[in-house]
């Protein structure tokens, strides 16, 4: 079954006994709205080359990523408000530098789960959705296996109860090449690794462990307005994870343990003739997840927990004000940077412990309420509270920030082929470290806040015909912005004073009629920002009106046929309306016109893809060939001008881009 | 065998442009004497403007950009003054506003009642804090800036003392010499080169370390025609000396204008005309 993109809520509803035992029994419950999609499944999506992490970029509400973006922008929040985990470890990117593939190989991939609102009481610290990679436990076998195509060479060995691989990229011996140095897509140095292992103890216990490492090399020369100049990039970032989690069955009671450690370093150098921007970022953080469901009777399950987590970030920045740029800034691609810099070495410690207590009330038997609370203390620490002065003595800061928010999620079952549901609540998310410097932003952000809401139907009028539309909206609050002045006051560069709001609908359809499957998903959204209550609203820099998946898939013994067909409104852009000569800089300075004004044209792409697999004794073959922008559409990726702002044209995006895999399994 | 649509990978169009070739009235330098001055200083204002016949002769008309940049903006004024507004007019001689190092300098700008400390302007690498000056014609405009001399702000006194007696006041660049010849045939390539001794050392202040830098200045070269084509339109001086080549039209006298810059702001230019003769050929 190549399409079986499933929603939960599609799924036959089952006693709450049922899904106890099932479900992994350790996940706790499901949210509402939550898109659901197996490792092995995704991995045979058209498109993604194999990849099954990177089918989430197909899962309705989730936009298009830009060429050479890595960050998911689901419902409306930015890739920087949406909270990625893979089991209960949070990690900072699903995907390599570039976006081409993911950061967990596809063998290690049990499902994807992604909440794309209104998440229940458990998540928290994010003000979007949330993304969740499940891992593949080890079978209890010796075996192995070793896959190759041009984007990475891949490797697993695994005994009973581990399994260890790593890959390494080739995208610079294979993609690299053919790569102008004008392209806007980044062509990373790679590697990525990873253990799993699972033991059951002696007390019936089961003890999983992840290890992860990732990281990426990036040298290119970025496009510039002036003829003759390239921005020169070089970064190296990449982030280590090690978790562990003990899960325990008692009768009615499901019992998990985590805890997890970390480290996450990035380092930046951008240079354009003298101006050059120099980052480096270096966090250590760990974090603690236990939480209990109980269920006390047939019409009532409660669950409880604790998620702490604790971090440190040091941050060392020195160039430009203007970089890295933020939503809402004002700029064209290849632009220079300004000449006014800065520098700044500061130190976030963070801590927080939230704390969460949900129950699922069944009234009667169509109808569960889910009613729910979270209560988070997070604790900010800093080094500075003002820009380093030899004549000042350092003075720190440490804020103590309470967040309770409530959830609720509701849903009835008029009868087996029907299902209505509602949620709502509250989220908050606290400052990035990275904003909370006194020269490039401001130590006294506050946490941002959004409230979420959401309804929807999904009915199974025929058999293999599954169809459901939900309707959504968000509005955040307090979000880190620039400020409104020229010369705001010391250490003061960010404001908590942006707002945004998203509003939308999205319907998915799925049918499968003997071998042959499809899947249709399509979003309407409007997703604004602004940078204070007193200004007008207009468009996210991510906003996406229209988003349209269409797949039909075909399976007959060893063949897999599948094609796709995605359309995306372009990206929103702001025009340039006049252009004035800097005769200091001896370049041309921009006159933009209204923020976000106009609009990329429509994005269309279609994939193709072909498989081919037999299972012999010895172990599994598998072939295949993926397609991507099989219609060689010149899609458009950016505006970008001539160095007087005169003329203007589009970067296009990747063009057709065959893909052949082998996979030799055992 | 390179696939050729694989060039096509996120590439930037091919959008010709020769920003080196005056074929419109431009304004392509301003300069300040002196090039940097405290606030308050009578200054004097002169802009190259050039034009497709040549220099241009018309009236140039004078004004102070009074608004400062927000922190995200990466042009050399504010969008305000890009747009024409907020612009206080002056004459070609003017003084440097009073309070220049209060609004485009190191301090803090004046708060009302118990406003919290405003924050005060972010140097440019060299340390410098700019006034921007616009230069407009009937058909053309331009900013340029003017170096402020600015107290140093948050230094220790032993610093702020060093500062004193070694930050000399930045001067305007000098070109020595301009190899250009007097004539050239029709579609000839000839090497042109300027020279100039004017680099000047200086000092920066590093605020992380608390300590002066030692630093010499960078010239930059660039070079503009009426026609023909220039394969580097900006060149950096090494050893006092930059070139670039240029293949000249097939016909007509052609204009041609060097810029001189040092990284503080300083200017200087010269222009001259060559002869596309056919008896050079």
């Amino acid at each position: 079954m190549i399409w079986a993109v499933a929603t939960a809520l599609a799924q036959e509803p089952a006693p709450i006994e049922e899904i106890v035992v099932e479900a992994d029994a350790v996940a706790p419950r499901d949210d509402v709205a939550e898109q659901v999609l197996e490792g092995d499944v995704a991995a045979r999506i058209p498109g993604v080359q194999g990849d099954a992490v990177k089918a989430v970029q197909v899962l309705g509400g989730v936009a298009r990523t830009p060429t050479g973006g890595d960050g998911l922008a689901i419902w409306g929040a930015a890739p920087a408000e949406t909270r990625l985990y893979i089991d209960d470890v949070p990690v900072p990117r699903l995907f390599h530098r570039g976006g081409l593939r993911s950061v967990l190989p596809t063998p290690l991939v049990e499902r994807l789960t992604v909440v794309p609102g209104a998440p229940g009481p458990r998540y928290g610290r994010g003000l979007g959705g949330v993304v969740q990679v499940r891992t593949a436990a080890p079978e209890p076998s010796w075996g192995g296996s070793v896959a190759v195509d041009p984007i990475d060479a891949a490797a697993t060995l695994r005994a009973p109860g581990l399994q260890v691989g790593g890959r390494t990229g080739l995208l610079p011996h294979t993609l690299g090449p053919w790569v102008p140095e004008s392209a806007v897509l980044p062509v990373p140095e790679s590697w990525d690794a990873h253990a799993r292992g699972r033991v059951e103890l002696p007390n019936g216990d089961t003890l999983s462990l992840l290890v992860l490492a990732v990281d990426d090399q990036v040298e290119r020369r970025l496009p510039a307005v002036l003829p003759d100049d390239r921005f020169v990039e070089r970064s190296r970032s990449g982030f280590g994870r090690v978790g562990a989690r003990v899960e325990r069955f008692e009768g009615d009671v499901v019992t998990v343990s985590s805890g997890w450690v970390g480290v996450d370093g990035a380092g930046t150098q951008l240079a354009l003739g003298d101006a050059k921007v120099r980052e480096q970022t270096r966090v250590t953080a760990g974090g603690i997840l236990l939480s209990q469901e109980r269920t006390l009777t047939d019409a009532v399950t409660v669950s409880l927990g604790l998620d702490g987590q604790v971090g440190r970030t040091r941050i060392d920045r020195r160039g430009a004000l203007s970089l890295p740029a933020r939503e809402g800034d004002r700029q064209v691609l290849g632009q220079g940077p300004g000449d006014r810099v800065g520098v700044d070495t500061w130190t976030v410690r963070q801590a927080a412990l939230g704390s969460f207590v949900g129950a699922a009330l069944r009234p009667v038997p169509s109808l569960t309420l889910e009613p729910g609370l979270r209560f988070e203390p997070t604790m900010l620490d800093g080094d500075r509270v003002l820009p380093v002065r030899p004549t000042e003595p350092p003075v720190g800061y440490t804020e103590l920030a309470i967040f309770t928010d409530p959830r609720l999620q509701l849903s009835a079952e008029p009868s087996q082929r029907l299902r209505i549901y509602a949620a709502g609540g509250r989220v908050h998310q606290p400052p990035d470290p990275a904003d909370l410097s006194p020269v490039f932003g401001s130590p006294v952000l506050r946490p941002s806040r959004a409230w979420h809401a959401l309804a929807g139907v999904v009915a199974r009028p025929l058999s293999g015909l599954t169809a459901e539309v939900v309707g959504f909206g968000t509005s955040l609050r307090d979000l880190a912005v620039r400020p409104e002045s020229p010369t705001p006051p010391t250490a003061a560069l960010l404001a908590s004073r942006g707002e945004g709001r998203t509003l939308g609908a999205q319907g998915t359809l799925r049918a499968t009629a003997g071998a042959l499957e499809t899947f249709v998903t399509y979003t309407w959204m409007r997703a604004e920002r602004r940078a204070s209550g007193r200004d007008p609203w207009r468009l996210f820099d991510r906003d996406q009106t229209h988003g349209l998946q269409a797949a039909l898939g075909w399976t007959r013994r060893r063949w897999e046929l599948g094609t796709r067909l995605g359309l995306a409104s372009g990206l929103p852009y702001t025009p340039v309306v006049d252009a004035v000569f800097d005769a200091r800089g001896q370049r041309f300075d921009p006159l933009f016109g209204p923020y976000n004004a106009e609009r990329l044209p429509l994005y269309v792409a279609v994939a193709v893809r072909a498989a081919w697999m037999r299972d012999t004794a010895w172990g599994r073959y598998r072939a295949w060939v993926d397609v991507q922008n099989a219609t060689n559409q010149a899609n458009p990726e950016a505006v970008f001008y001539t160095a007087d702002y005169g003329r203007e044209g589009l970067v296009r995006g990747l063009p057709i881009l065959p893909v052949i895999g082998l996979e030799v399994a055992r | 065998m390179r696939w050729p649509w694989l060039l096509l990978v996120g590439c930037v169009p091919e959008l010709p442009y020769d920003g080196g070739l005056v074929d419109t009235p431009r304004v392509l330098a301003i300069r300040a004497d002196p090039a940097e001055a405290r606030p308050g200083t009578p200054v004097r204002y002169t802009a190259l403007v050039a034009t497709p016949d040549g220099e241009g002769a018309e009236p140039v008309e004078w004004a102070y950009c009074v608004t400062p940049r927000r922190a995200e903006e990466r042009t050399a004024v504010s969008a305000t003054c890009l747009a024409g507004e907020d612009l206080e007019p002056i004459g070609s001689d003017a003084a440097i506003l009073a309070d220049a190092c209060t609004r485009f300098g190191p301090n803090s700008p004046p708060v009302e009642g118990d406003e919290a400390p405003r924050r005060p302007s972010d140097p440019d690498a060299t340390g410098g804090y700019y006034l921007p000056v616009r230069a407009s014609t009937a058909e053309a405009s331009a900013f340029g800036a003017q170096r402020v001399r600015c107290d140093l702000a948050g230094a220790t006194r032993d610093v702020f003392d060093a500062w004193q007696d070694r930050y000399t006041d930045n001067l305007n660049p000098v070109i020595d010499q301009l190899d250009v010849p007097m004539s050239v045939a029709p579609g000839t390539t000839v090497d042109l080169g300027v020279q100039s001794s004017s680099a000047e050392p200086y000092v920066v202040y590093v605020a992380e370390r608390s300590r002066l830098l030692d630093r010499t200045e960078d010239l930059t070269a660039h070079w503009f025609v009426t026609g023909g084509t220039l394969r580097d339109g900006r060149t950096p001086l090494r050893d006092g000396y930059a070139s670039t080549r240029w293949t000249a039209p097939d016909a007509g006298d052609v204009h041609l204008w060097v810029v001189l810059l040092d990284d503080r702001g300083g200017v200087d230019w010269v222009s001259t005309t060559v002869r596309i003769s056919l008896e050079d050929r």
